[in-house]
């Protein structure tokens, strides 16, 4: 009898305390929940956001630099290869003219180094880089270049071409 | 000790001992959490600061690649407006949230003018006050021009969209 007493008196004090103990480690368990959603997000837009950022300007620098080293007004011009639009750019390669091209084909970013006048398609090219929408303008010494993000967001980036129109 | 409060009390003790551990585990968890969330958010700022700073470096740079092409004739303070995700704005298309001026200052020497110009990018605050742009980025670049320009008019401003 005392035996039975003494169970029940011991669940009534046990009963608040262990609700309190379960819904402690529940707010803990939801916390903690929070906390990985919350540093998920933050990884997961911060990488976004670089890897967006990147595809928006690796092209634009890259061709920037190939217009950098080449860039004389004559020695750059659009072309078109099996319907794609292209860059060339042309150089002297121990007195033999050779061509740049750089064109965007297959979602990548193409580039070609061949005899001036020889024939190719533009799949003989070497991808470079994953290119999500390029496209260039040349208007005499400017030219207007423009890469898309994944996202359809562009970038503008606009060149001299060294030995332009603006010298006085 | 009467025996049969002994076992209730173990027993209450226990769980008091346990209850007190818990919340001292979830306070420091509560300060770790409210470090950690801080943490967050600075690197989130700090992407975007990031972000904005190589976006306004290349702005600087092509806005400084327009001013070359330019005839000394049509040098004067310019603007060029840029949307929220740094895409260049046309006319019309938006309200702007950043913008590169590229203002001249004409020096004349004896055989001909030396222009430096002043690219500075600004981000525009939610106001649109001119007190509520945060300068991001400043490129100085010079062009010599063989001709003598007076420094007429450059600081009227001219709005140049894409």
């Amino acid at each position: 009898m005392d035996s039975r007493i003494n169970n029940q008196r011991r669940k009534e004090y046990r009963s608040p305390d262990t609700l309190c103990i379960l819904l402690l480690l529940c707010v803990f368990a939801f916390s903690a929940l929070m906390m990985a959603v919350f540093g998920a997000n933050a990884y997961t837009r911060i990488s976004t956001q670089k890897e967006l950022h990147f595809q928006r300007t690796t092209p634009l620098f890259y061709i920037a630099g190939k217009v950098r080293q080449t860039g004389a007004p004559a020695a750059v011009r659009q072309d078109q290869c099996g319907g794609v639009p292209a860059l060339v750019f042309t150089s002297d390669d121990g007195g033999e003219p050779c061509e740049t091209w750089i064109y965007e084909y297959d979602g990548s970013l193409y580039e070609l180094y061949i005899d001036a006048g020889a024939e190719f398609e533009p799949v003989d090219g070497t991808p470079i880089l994953d290119s999500h929408g390029l496209s260039f303008h040349l208007n005499g010494g400017r030219l207007t270049l423009t890469a898309a993000g994944q996202n359809g967001q562009r970038s503008e980036m606009t060149l001299t071409l060294r030995g332009g129109e603006a010298d006085e | 000790m009467n025996s049969a409060d002994r076992p209730r009390s173990a027993g209450v003790s226990r769980l008091s001992v346990f209850l007190l551990e818990l919340i001292i585990v979830i306070a420091f968890f509560a300060m770790a959490s409210a470090v950690l969330l801080q943490v967050f958010a600075k690197a989130d700022q700090l992407s975007d600061r990031a972000e904005n700073l190589s976006c306004a470096a290349a702005a600087a740079t092509d806005a400084a690649e327009r001013q070359r092409t330019l005839s000394p004739e049509e040098i004067e303070t310019r603007r060029y407006y840029y949307d929220e995700n740094w895409e260049p704005l046309t006319e019309g298309s938006g309200p702007p949230s950043f913008y590169a001026e590229a203002a001249p200052e004409f020096s004349i020497g004896e055989a001909g003018t030396l222009v430096s110009f002043t690219i500075t990018v600004r981000q525009i605050g939610e106001s649109r006050n001119d007190e509520d742009q945060i300068p991001l980025y400043t490129l100085q670049t010079k062009k010599y021009y063989s001709g003598k320009y007076p420094q007429s008019d450059g600081t009227q401003e001219k709005e140049d969209v894409q």
